[in-house]
């Protein structure tokens, strides 16, 4: 799938700062940000992105939640949810996997490979479908 | 002189001092829990203190293991830790005086602190001796410090993400070429960041260890797939420091139940280790061998050894030994603390100046 446009919701300024610049940079995609669940919906239904990158733990609304609503919401189901946690948390991302996103991607991440590995995710997931 | 023209001497009589230091009224005071056990960790003696807090007869203990003695105590279940510190007792004896804390249920006391030691007196039989201290203060600040030790280690492990990031953007080229200095310096900022992140991980390890937060996702495995997984992964250190390493396995291994990230953990901090003292052109070797009912990993490297009364503090926390090379001081603790989780034991034979051997046990999984 071609990707174009993607939310990235993450509650820390800086780590969304450097994911956004890591994206543009590496691969051209064009990156808007939410920094919770919450504005993450509303961007998402106000302009619907390619690819939506969640973190896993903020404010107002995790990451969780906001995948399960996102799949609820028949405008937005088809976009391929991919969600972001640090390693402490890795059992319980795959735990969130059955809510619909397509993969994960362990913190800290690397910039100059993280379009690369969402790349691979996708191209996974449209060789299953 | 003393006010009154008496030294205490005379203010106490000889007798009465001579009556209030017989061991047995020492033994009694309330403040200390005293057991002495044979070699076999058969009870031989135990004082009232111990007796009140297990709410047991001294017929109910004496003579009898250590561990069964335990699942004679009423209500065991406020002594659930203490009784896993007195299996991992029984199966890996003290050397030496050792002492930890384990936190009970007893009532006004939160944590008992466990001092073990062994004795030989010549002439007469051994065995060993322990005491049991309130430490519920100790206990309490000790988890007040692991708690704030998690939080601190969270909060910096986001801004790191951030420095090692945008370290990583310039190096790669997003703000175009640097000169040579500047690519330099971030080299170095970078290594310097990598050190802290590596620190910071090791500290909520540690933290998560101490609390008893640490959970382990067991699955049956053979052991010689996370030496090979981590051996891949030291191979550039090991070509830096012209070190071989070689690997040895039984054929026949059987699987044990263990958490995959966490065995390698353990097996990667033993051969780092190894490889950080190994003079180079040496051989690092590890062996994975299956003895009676566990696996046995050993770990040896021909370095400078570690002097005789250092070598039993190797495991503590923080514990850098002279000579040490640059690492967090937290990985040897957490190796151990990570093996113990799998009902296994970590121990260290060194020699001066011929070199280590690491050697860790898990057990296998019965039937194979």
């Amino acid at each position: 799938m071609e990707i174009h446009k993607v939310l990235l919701a993450e509650d820390e300024e800086d780590i969304r700062k450097v994911a956004q610049m890591s994206l543009q940079f590496r691969s051209g995609w064009k990156v808007t940000l939410a920094s919770n669940g919450e504005e993450c919906l509303a961007k998402a239904a106000e302009d619907p992105p390619d690819l939506i990158l969640l973190d896993c733990m903020m404010p107002k609304l995790d990451g969780y939640e906001t995948c399960r609503r996102l799949k609820l919401d028949p405008s937005l189901q088809h976009i391929p949810v991919i969600f972001l946690t640090a390693k402490a948390q890795e059992t319980e991302v795959k735990k969130g996997l059955s809510l619909g996103a397509v993969g994960y991607l362990i913190k800290p991440f690397n910039p100059m490979s993280l379009a690369a590995e969402i790349s691979q995710i996708l191209e996974g997931r449209d060789e299953r479908n | 002189m003393e006010p009154h023209g008496k030294t205490p001497a005379e203010i106490l009589p000889n007798p009465l001092l001579e009556a209030a230091i017989q061991p047995e009224m020492i033994l009694d005071m309330e403040f200390r829990g005293i057991l002495v056990a044979d070699a076999d960790w058969r009870i031989r003696y135990v004082n009232r203190t111990v007796l009140r807090a297990a709410g047991c007869s001294p017929e109910d203990l004496l003579g009898e293991h250590l561990i069964v003695a335990i699942n004679k105590i009423p209500h065991r279940g406020a002594l659930e830790d203490l009784q896993h510190a007195l299996v991992r007792l029984t199966v890996s004896p003290p050397e030496r005086v050792e002492s930890l804390i384990v936190p009970v249920r007893l009532p006004g006391r939160k944590f008992l602190r466990v001092h073990s030691m062994p004795f030989r007196p010549p002439g007469y039989a051994s065995g060993y001796l322990l005491a049991f201290t309130d430490a519920t203060r100790e206990g309490e600040i000790d988890e007040m410090k692991t708690d704030f030790i998690s939080v601190a280690s969270h909060e910096m492990r986001t801004p790191m993400t951030s420095i090692k990031g945008s370290i990583e953007l310039l190096l790669g080229g997003y703000a175009g070429e640097l000169p040579a200095e500047s690519t330099e310096l971030l080299g170095i900022c970078l290594t310097a960041v990598d050190r802290l992140i590596r620190l910071i991980n090791d500290l909520l390890d540690i933290s998560k260890i101490e609390s008893g937060k640490m959970e382990l996702h067991l699955a049956k495995l053979n052991i010689s797939d996370c030496v090979h997984k981590s051996m891949r992964s030291l191979r550039s250190l090991a070509e830096v420091n012209k070190v071989t390493i070689q690997a040895k396995h039984d054929e026949r291994l059987p699987e044990v139940m263990a958490d995959r990230d966490r065995l390698e953990q353990v097996i990667t901090n033993l051969l780092s280790n190894a490889l950080k003292y190994s003079p180079a052109d040496k051989e690092v070797l590890i062996r994975v061998a299956a003895v009676d009912n566990v696996v046995r990993v050993s770990v040896s490297d021909e370095g400078p050894g570690i002097p005789p009364d250092q070598v039993g503090r190797v495991f503590d926390r923080f514990q850098q030994l002279a000579g040490a090379k640059k690492g967090t001081g937290l990985g040897l603790a957490i190796a151990r603390a990570l093996v113990e989780q799998h009902r296994g034991r970590m121990w260290v034979e060194s020699e001066l100046g011929l070199g280590t051997s690491f050697y860790f046990e898990i057990p296998a999984i019965s039937g194979e």
